[in-house]
């Protein structure tokens, strides 16, 4: 870990982003190419190409860093495998049947999402274990050589398997592997019971059904990237990285791709614990505003949350990764007026092709559009000058909106902002009362394009304690996955009275477990790995109930005679988590988890020179901004440093986003170059 | 419109987002399974007049909409700052409740001083006593067999709590710590609503706000009229069945006339039968309840997805439900089972809309929200106890639409139940799940067809399992198939199938298997919509691949013929033959609305005017005897040969009458 560079790069749909970081300064370097749809890792190659015109040969970099969406587009856009499950006699419809309650039961439309596996590809097995792990009926292997003979002969790409109670004793599922093996080499098989054992058979099936459908597209990628990376001298093994917020090396990642699936923006929360951790900030709600969708997580005491179950596209993703609620109002969402005359915003969006109207691509009027009508952006500058904005297209497309609205342009505009901004409160309030958080001890940090122009409205609404603008509000992905540690998780379903249970028992469950991660860490092919820790948790209920409490656990706690303190701690959790408790009850585990952190070396973060002076805004612009018109002070954020205050109203422009400042607040710059928005006055 | 669009929505963001925001309070701290698993929950906001005027799309369950707190807020009494009413008593609130184990909780809301709105919010919870654990029963006579009744008293008074209150309750439930904990949760979610409005008064000022409520309540109903307009007006009449009433083989009959006048809805249920002996009542207080409604309001809502969600819109709608009907009884009724009335109205209202707009109604789903439970010995929790789980809830297929197939295995009218893993099941309870899956050829076929059958068979592993399933439906008549579309199948209950001991079950009230048994229940199906002969035939083959239709099925019904393809294995649609053979069957009509035989057979003899005429003879007489006189009534013509006329049921009736009077009690008089 003694070379110079440590190299990440992201594929968006136009460009491929690069992000370079110079280990012993921090100094961070960015550029863009032009994305090859056809040919991602081609695009990468570009990338590499075009570094080494600046100097930056290929055996400089020591660590490198990608974030795919090849998993996730796979699965989105259906244009995965064709690959057949095998399930418990009598359970064929497990994947249609799902959890019945339907999206909207209001809606004579709404549907639960199709299966991505036709019923014809379901198959039965003859067995059954009982939920303690003991069998009750064996393998009827005879039925089951028939059936592999069937899905060799149709042809299919590979097999998952989900039989009942696997998570508690995969005797079966591997029984069923061997088989496979045996009649049909060559054939990928997924056991649910390998990939993530635990309970909820419909939930595990669609996990290793996912996961199966997408890795031979992931895999194909992986591969062909590796080469070419090898080609071009790249001696390090990739990273991939994951929804966790952690990364994998790219073998593992190609076992598993179903692991990356959010890690998009993952990698940005993680990026942004790693900033306000060195701005000294620990508590954190993250707003990340892109061109479709606003994301929003929250860090408490310096951790992420996490979920046990993620969504998308309808589908459970029964593994943890850290939660993020994406709200369907972005940069590109589109402007209309429902058949009431309501105003709305999305959650249809322009996407960037065609963009909004001052795209000049034929777009909708979006609310970019409006940001640009109220003169807060600059035209000749948006994404650094790369993308030319048309003012007078916006306001073409905005004008039947606003002669609908009885206003004119920037007063119609001004309300498009407005609305937008309700509906991201009106989400994001959700996900504050979902995990019962006190918004006024938590800062605000905005990132992507249009974040840093919508947080210090968001921050007024939820009445939180502050914003933070990173001073590269782009590159938080990049900065997530440059600064992560290797993450593996590792779960044990399972029936656990804490009253019958020895601590010796769990102990020994645990360590079964850390073993198991360890060896993941160890099977990494990257020598960076400078320590690790092992984080032991468990979810825990009262007897009856079907809702778990995440419980961290200390591994003292695993000596001595009973599980009381345990015990004792789920209790007070539940009373801080639901306002009560009842310590008579009997307590039991459900799952026991552990996490696995492969610890990296952090570089520095890249520091800000102090400043000389007061800031001097480069000019002036009149902005309308909440039903008034004005004249605001610009300042080039490039020019400011360390210790300068800038007092709203105020705009500040940069290469990937602009910052808006409201009036009764004061942003401050710190000397990594975040700004950290405050109130002047007192909170009303 | 008091309020500028743009402030009006952002208004309604503000509000969706206590209304929501409340819903996670609830779900974040209640208890019991009900709330977190099955969503058996809802939150929203009131106006001082007692209407919703925002309701969440997206947290707990959706049919409380149209409802008003109007009548429990006047029996609370004058209602000061810091109060919290808690109530779970029908008879008392004109029907906010319906069933004694929803518990209401709510909170008037005051800005300088003025009553602005009310936060509210419901759950289901474990028990209030009554005849049986959990506190519902078929068989209940009357509403105190079911419960304590709370009519609206107060838990908190001006913010403090009223112990009193709080000691009845515990002493009224055989769970009562699992019912605090659930109380509680509603009455954080209320404390929260209060607080958020109040933040949202300080920003937008009292007058906006209020502006803002009545803007959206508004907005629904002209949104709600503009859709009622385009039904062409009209008289539009259909009625539906229950199978019985779980004490006797007569059907219940639902029967509404619905009028539709400019941009006015009414919907008439005179024609109803009397109120039910058993629980199977449904108190609205003879107001636009939404429980008459759901299905009309889920057709407004699927025609205009945008529509603000609130009270508004159940305003173009009138109603007409006399006293002593199954949807207006009078107390002491019992009324634990009322959703089924509800399930079967949903398909009543929506059959009436189909006269007027096929395009746009799906054909009847399964029609039924069954809850099956079971209940095993728990020795360890000491002699008597028992153990009790939810096996699963079973719908049903959905109905076929003009442009989508039904949904298998669930129907829009239950769409909110949430199953349980088999595998978290089988832990929480001694039981072993043979199969729960679709069952092949049950679907009514259509040009869309309605949705598959689900199937459950469970073997019982403890000795004195019981099992329970309220809510069973459909057995008897099936769900209608529309515009030529066939009906679905009906449901079923069968003890151990497959072995030399199958035996049919009759609908599952209080069953004691033995140990080893199985018993299968298999739920209806969606019936389908627009002409089998019509559907494309590759839609046909791929229903074949997939095995839910049989090749034999796939002939009689869709006229689609189907033979092995060159490599032997796969099939392929013979087109000379299907074309043939869709040529043939299309020579014998089809009904617009398929019934199925069991219906057909029934109306063949108990014609819709003699049920007509027997309603109207039972309304004349006092509510609580109407039910008795209409089962005489079934009793005397039981071998009667049919058609029946209203001749012949006067002619029953005044012999029963002249009977009566002259022999026995002096409370029934002659009409």
């Amino acid at each position: 870990m003694n070379g110079r560079y440590r190299l990440g790069i992201d594929i968006g749909g136009t460009f491929t982003d690069v992000t370079l970081l110079e280990q012993e300064s921090g100094r961070l370097v960015s550029l863009k190419t032009p994305t090859v749809p056809s040919d991602p890792a081609r695009g990468i190659v570009n990338a590499l190409h075009r570094l080494k015109e600046t100097g930056v040969t290929p055996e400089e970099i020591v660590y490198f860093v990608h974030g795919t969406t090849i998993g996730l587009n796979t699965l989105l856009q259906r244009k995965g495998a064709r690959i057949a499950l095998m399930v418990t006699e009598g359970f064929l419809d497990l994947l249609a049947l799902q959890r019945l309650r339907l999206p909207v039961p209001y809606d004579f439309r709404s549907r639960l999402p199709e299966p991505l596996i036709p019923r014809q590809a379901v198959f039965p097995v003859r067995e059954r274990l009982l939920h303690d792990g003991a069998e009750h009926w064996p393998v009827d292997t005879e039925m089951l050589d028939r059936t592999i003979g069937e899905i060799a002969e149709a042809g299919y790409e590979g097999v998952a398997v989900c039989l009942l109670h696997s998570y508690r004793n995969p005797v079966h599922e591997r029984q069923v592997a061997e088989r496979i093996r045996r009649l049909a080499p060559g054939m990928v098989v997924c056991l649910s019971s390998e990939l993530w054992p635990q309970m909820r058979e419909y939930e595990r099936a669609v996990l290793a059904v996912v996961n199966l459908y997408i890795q031979p597209s992931a895999r194909r990628y992986f591969r062909g990237l590796r080469e070419r990376l090898a080609e071009e001298g790249l001696a390090v093994e990739p990273l991939i990285t994951q929804s966790n917020g952690g990364v994998m090396d790219i073998g593992t990642a190609a076992e598993a791709p179903v692991r990356t699936l959010f890690s998009g923006p993952a990698a940005g929360v993680i990026g942004a614990v790693r900033l306000a951790e060195a701005a000294g900030i620990r508590n954190v709600i993250t707003f990340d505003v892109g061109g479709t969708s606003a994301d929003i997580s929250v860090v408490t005491d310096g951790r992420p949350a996490f979920v046990e179950t993620n969504q998308v596209a309808g589908f459970p993703i029964l593994m943890p990764s850290i939660s993020i609620q994406s709200v369907g109002a972005g940069g590109g969402s589109v402007v209309w007026l429902d058949s009431g005359g309501l105003l709305k915003v999305g959650p249809e969006s322009a996407g960037s092709s065609p963009g909004p109207a001052c795209y000049g691509n034929g777009g909708p009027a979006a609310l970019t559009d409006a940001f640009l009508l109220c003169g807060w952006l600059n035209p000749g500058r948006f994404a650094a000058g790369s993308v030319a904005l048309y003012p007078e297209l916006s306001a073409r497309a905005l004008r039947p909106v606003a002669e609908a609205l009885g206003l004119d342009l920037a007063s119609a505009a001004d309300r498009v902002i407005q609305v937008a901004v309700a509906n991201m409160y009106a989400e994001l309030n959700g996900v504050l009362e979902q995990q019962g958080i006190d918004p006024r001890e938590y800062v605000v940090l905005a990132y992507g394009g249009a974040g840093p122009l919508l947080a210090n409205f968001i921050a007024e609404e939820i009445r939180a304690g502050g914003v933070l603008v990173p001073p590269r509000p782009g590159t938080m992905c990049a900065l997530g996955a440059l600064n992560a540690d290797f993450v593996h998780d590792a779960v044990r379903s399972g029936r656990m009275p804490l009253a019958e249970i020895k601590p010796a028992e769990l102990k020994k469950r645990y360590e079964a477990l850390a073993a198991e991660a360890r060896g993941w860490l160890e099977n990494q092919r990257f020598d960076g790995i400078e320590g690790h820790r092992f984080e032991y948790s468990m979810d825990a209920r009262y007897v009856g109930q079907s809702f778990e409490i995440a419980l961290p656990i200390d591994p003292a706690e695993l000596e001595g005679e009973d599980c009381a303190r345990i015990a004792g701690r789920f209790h007070e959790a539940h009373r801080l988590q639901y306002g009560h408790s009842d310590p008579g009850a009997p307590v039991e585990a459900v799952n026991l988890r552990v996490r696995a952190v492969g610890l990296t070396r952090k570089p520095p973060l890249e520091r800000v020179p102090d400043a000389a002076g007061p800031a001097r805004p480069a000019g002036e612009r009149e902005i309308y901004l909440r039903g008034e018109r004005r004249r605001v002070p610009v300042h080039v954020r490039a020019e400011l440093a360390a210790g300068h205050e800038i007092e709203g109203p105020a705009v500040i422009e940069q290469d990937d986003t602009t910052v808006l400042i409201l009036g009764g607040w004061r942003g401050r710059v710190d000397a990594f170059g975040n700004i950290l928005l405050r109130r002047t006055g007192e909170v009303r | 419109m008091r309020t500028d669009p743009a402030t009006l929505e952002i208004l309604r963001s503000h509000f969706n987002a206590i209304a929501v925001g409340m819903g996670h309070v609830v779900e974040r701290t209640s208890f019991t399974t009900f709330v977190k698993e099955s969503a058996d929950f809802a939150t929203a906001l009131a106006t001082p007049s007692g209407e919703f005027y925002v309701y969440p799309k997206t947290v707990g369950v959706t049919i409380f909409l149209g409802l008003s707190l109007q009548r429990a807020v006047e029996e609370a009494g004058g209602l000061e700052p810091g109060d919290i009413v808690i109530t779970n008593d029908p008879y008392t609130t004109d029907g906010l409740a319906t069933h004694l184990p929803d518990v209401h909780v709510f909170k008037p809301i005051f800005a300088d001083g003025e009553l602005i709105s009310y936060a509210w919010a419901f759950a289901h919870i474990s028990d209030v006593g009554g005849l049986v654990p959990s506190s519902i029963s078929p068989q209940a006579t009357d509403i105190h067999q079911e419960g304590l009744r709370i009519p609206p008293v107060k838990l908190y008074r001006a913010g403090r709590p009223n112990p009193d209150v709080h000691r009845l309750l515990a002493a009224n439930s055989r769970v009562p710590h699992l019912n605090l904990g659930d109380i509680n949760a509603l009455v954080a979610a209320v404390n929260t609503g209060e607080a958020r409005l109040g933040a949202m008064v300080r920003k937008f000022g009292a007058a906006a706000v209020k502006d803002g409520m009545a803007d959206l309540m508004e907005q629904a109903e002209a949104r709600a009229r503009r859709i009622i307009e385009r039904i062409p007006d009209g008289v539009y009449s259909f009625a539906d069945y229950l199978d019985d009433d779980m004490s006797g083989d007569t059907p219940i009959r639902l029967a509404v006339d619905v009028t539709v006048s400019g941009g006015e809805i009414t919907i008439d249920f005179s024609r109803c039968d009397p109120q039910a002996r058993t629980a199977f009542n449904l108190v609205t207080g003879g107001k636009p309840h939404s429980f008459l409604l759901q299905g009309l309001i889920n057709y407004l809502i699927s025609s205009d997805p945008h529509m603000p969600v609130n009270g508004g819109i159940v305003h173009p709608i009138k109603v007409v439900a006399p006293k002593g009907t199954l949807v207006n009884p009078e107390y002491p009724a019992a009324v634990g089972i009322r959703h089924t009335i509800t399930m079967r109205l949903y398909n009543a209202v929506l059959g009436a809309l189909a006269k007027a707009l096929p395009e746009e109604i799906p054909a009847a789903g399964a029609g039924q929200a069954a809850i099956v439970v079971l209940s095993t010995p728990n020795e360890e929790a000491g002699a008597g106890a028992r153990r009790m789980a939810v096996v699963e809830p079973m719908g049903g297929g959905g109905g076929g639409q003009a442009d989508m197939d039904g949904v298998d295995g669930i129907d829009h009218a239950s769409g909110f139940l949430k199953n349980t893993p088999i595998e978290s099941l089988e832990q929480h309870i001694d039981i072993l799940v043979h199969r729960y899956e679709l069952m092949p050829d049950t679907a009514g076929a259509g040009l869309r067809r309605g949705g598959h059958a689900v199937r459950l068979d469970f073997e019982i592993v403890r000795p004195d399992s019981i099992v329970t399933a309220r809510g069973m439906e459909r057995m008897r008549f099936q769900p209608w198939g529309l515009a030529g579309g066939r009906a679905g199948v009906s449901g079923s209950v069968v003890l151990n199938p497959g072995r030399p001991d199958e035996r049919p079950l009759p609908k599952i009230s209080v069953l004691r298997p033995e140990v080893g048994d199985v018993v299968s229940i298999r739920s209806p199906s969606g019936g389908g919509w627009g002409n089998p002969l019509e559907r494309p035939p590759e839609l046909v083959l791929a229903e074949v691949e997939s095995g839910l239709l049989s090749r034999r099925a796939a002939e009689e019904l869709y006229g689609v013929v189907l033979v092995p393809g060159p490599d032997g294995r796969s099939l392929r649609v013979d087109e000379a033959r299907t074309k043939a053979l869709r040529e043939t069957l299309a020579a014998n009509g089809r009904p617009f609305i398929d019934f199925g035989p069991a219906r057909e057979a029934y109306e063949a003899k108990w014609t819709p005017e003699a049920s007509d005429e027997l309603a109207r003879l039972a309304h004349t007489l006092p509510a609580v005897h109407r039910w008795m006189y209409k089962q005489l009534v079934h009793d005397r013509l039981r071998d009667a040969e049919g058609p029946l006329g209203p001749e012949d049921i006067k002619r029953v009736w005044d012999a029963l009458m002249h009977r009566s009077t002259k022999t026995t009690t002096g409370d029934v008089q002659q009409p």
